[in-house]
């Protein structure tokens, strides 16, 4: 019995360290002026992270836009009001899907890229070396994923949006045959700036945040064996995507609080 | 190995990309700006009760929106609403009996209010107030029916 | 379908209308007027059933000093006012009057110990010749239902009302919406004078005896908010 405890115990001050040992990375990294070669580092992260993620992000995009209008046409067809689909796909894209769909596939895809090359670079003495040479990793690895991460995501959020309220407009207006004017018109008219693209992109930006902290948090405190590379990788992506789901849940009640 | 330049082009490309994104979501989208081409002018009118209509809510007569309301305030010591509405200025010569209601548009659509244009000879100037009013109800179309059954049809 | 306390409700539309030559300010109008109508209703209980066009037009009687009805049909006729010959506005005139009051007439005699409460005036006014009065209905369940008269000045020194706003239902605003549909409906193929004729007929249809309560009314006073 007083074993579990202890197992307990150990466990729970183990992910405390584990926290306070993240918070110093963040902090770390971000910290110190750039330097004369970090925006080319930062571009190649752009690119390895945003822009190698753009396909899946569009697929994603147009097939759950496509489905949405035909789930959302269905139902609102039973009781006259299918010209209101393209006002429900937006409003449910840009305040939820949009920003958390983005954020699990950007975890599934660019997370684990991160966290895997930082690992194999912990495991192949890659980061011990450049500490020996003088050179700051947290400056020139981390801190550019982080960066592009952040800059990454909420682009990436902008593009789903648009191609998914592309693909529902195309399933919508010009298949099921919902008027145009209706789709586009009650739309506009339902849709706010700020209310609903802004706050969306406020969850965005902040899960941008979290999950490229994760990210190369994993990577950095990976065990440096092929185990331990495996193991990180997975912590990335099942914790990213909790804390997106959860901090989706608190900020949707936080934004969007009256619910009575 | 992709060579610097390409990698560059990409990541510039693909930031353009986002951005094009957003103006397509603020401006079809969401409709900022949509219907400013002319100027406008400004109408008040006060209300018991504005339950549901927001800043933005559209102003419409015969179901063509012809304004947005700009702000709503409150009058507190009389108990009333007093919204705030750009008028298109395409739209001229509504008479002083203008009468302003908050409707409901269709399913899962918002409050708006609507104008319908009176009988009187004097018209209503940029400023002025409708006091010719009737705030948001639930029962608008069960009273339309009522009259509906006893009136002229 | 209405209940009978809807019905009676609509019927205080014209509580406010009867009044004194002697009136002053509109609060006084509306006082005035109320107790002269309800002094008609009670002794047309009496007498309804036999004559009913007596009650109608002891009703008209209290009413014609002081609602306005020509400022009334105007708003109703709102756009096509302009378009209407002076024969045509006054046609639409006597009929809309006529139309009230039969229509309403009859459920005022549901009218029966409510307590009317006719507030005094609570702000001053923002205009020299427009003011609102608003007045309190206590129906027997205890329920309260506000109305507000519009009030204008007319030249020869009269307050009297030309629209009324009922529970928070603007009248005005219903009748002009039911007029342009009128219009509008192709059945009357946009003729002011069809739409006209059309309002005065649904009128005469209504037959007094049979309108309004299916809930037996030989008279007897049911309970005027008494069912829904």
């Amino acid at each position: 019995m007083l074993r579990y405890l202890r197992l307990l115990g150990q466990w729970a001050l183990d992910w405390i360290g584990a926290l306070g040992r993240a918070t110093l990375v963040w902090f770390w990294s971000m910290a110190g002026l750039p330097q004369r070669d970090d925006l080319k580092l930062l571009v190649r992260q752009v690119y390895q992270i945003g822009v190698l993620s753009l396909i899946i992000i569009i697929l994603s995009a147009f097939s759950i836009g496509a489905v949405l209008a035909l789930q959302g046409y269905t139902q609102l067809a039973r009781v006259g009001a299918e010209e209101s689909v393209g006002l429900g796909v937006a409003l449910v894209l840009l305040r939820e899907l949009g920003p958390v769909v983005t954020g699990l596939l950007f975890a599934g895809r660019a997370g684990s890229a991160i966290t895997a090359e930082i690992a194999l670079m912990k495991a192949t003495d890659q980061l011990s070396s450049m500490e020996m040479m003088g050179v700051d990793p947290l400056h020139r690895i981390a801190a550019p994923r982080l960066w592009a991460g952040m800059i990454s995501m909420p682009l990436l959020t902008l593009i789903f949006n648009a191609v998914a309220i592309g693909g529902a407009a195309l399933v919508g207006v010009d298949w099921l045959g919902v008027d145009q004017g209706g789709f586009w018109g009650g739309m506009q008219d339902g849709v706010e700036w700020w209310d609903d693209i802004g706050k969306g992109m406020i969850k965005t930006v902040l899960f941008a945040m979290v999950i490229s902290w994760i990210a190369v948090f994993q990577g950095y405190d990976s065990t440096p064996t092929p185990e331990g590379m495996s193991i990180a990788t997975t912590k990335t992506v099942v914790y990213s995507s909790v804390a997106v789901l959860a901090l989706d849940f608190i900020l949707t009640l936080v934004m969007y609080g009256e619910f009575k | 190995m992709i060579r610097m330049r390409t990698i560059e082009i990409s990541v510039g490309a693909f930031v353009l990309a986002g951005i094009l994104c957003l103006v397509f979501l603020a401006f079809r989208v969401s409709g900022v700006g949509v219907g400013s081409t002319s100027g406008t002018y400004t109408l008040l009118a006060k209300f018991d009760d504005v339950a549901g209509l927001r800043v933005r809510s559209k102003v419409s007569l015969a179901g063509v929106t012809i304004g947005r309301v700009a702000k709503i305030g409150v009058d507190s010591e009389l108990g009333e609403a007093i919204v705030t509405m750009e008028i298109s200025d395409d739209v001229q010569n509504l008479p002083i009996d203008t009468g302003a209601r908050i409707q409901t548009e269709g399913f899962l659509g918002g409050r708006y209010v609507s104008l319908s244009p009176g009988g009187e000879d004097k018209m209503l100037k940029s400023g002025d107030t409708i006091t010719n009013t009737q705030g948001a109800i639930g029962l608008e179309s069960l009273i339309d029916q009522f009259i509906g059954k006893m009136g002229s049809k | 379908m209405m209940g009978k306390s809807m019905v009676a409700l609509f019927a205080c539309l014209l509580l406010g209308g009867a009044a004194r030559a002697d009136a002053a300010d509109p609060t006084t109008v509306i006082r005035n007027g109320t107790d002269s109508l309800l002094k008609v209703i009670t002794e047309g209980k009496t007498y309804f059933d036999k004559d009913p066009d007596r009650f109608y037009a002891e009703i008209q009687r209290v009413l014609d000093p002081t609602v306005d009805f020509a400022k009334f049909a105007q708003g109703v006729m709102a756009v096509y006012y302009k378009r209407a010959t002076p024969t045509q506005r006054e046609r639409f005139q006597a009929t809309f009057k006529t139309g009230l009051v039969r229509t309403y007439g009859k459920a005022l005699l549901d009218f029966g110990d409510e307590k009317i409460d006719v507030l005094p005036s609570d702000r001053p006014r923002e205009q020299p010749d427009r003011d609102v009065v608003k007045m309190e209905i206590h129906s027997k369940e205890g329920k309260v239902y506000p109305v507000l008269y519009s009030m204008r000045l007319g030249d020869d020194g009269q307050w009297r009302m030309y629209n009324i706003v009922i529970n928070g239902i603007n009248m005005g605003i219903t009748y002009r919406n039911q007029f342009a549909s009128a219009m509008k409906a192709p059945e009357n193929h946009g003729s002011l004078d069809e739409v006209i004729s059309q309002w005065a007929e649904t009128i005469a249809h209504i037959d007094p005896a049979k309108q309004g309560n299916p809930e037996g009314s030989n008279g007897t006073t049911t309970d005027a908010a008494g069912d829904e």
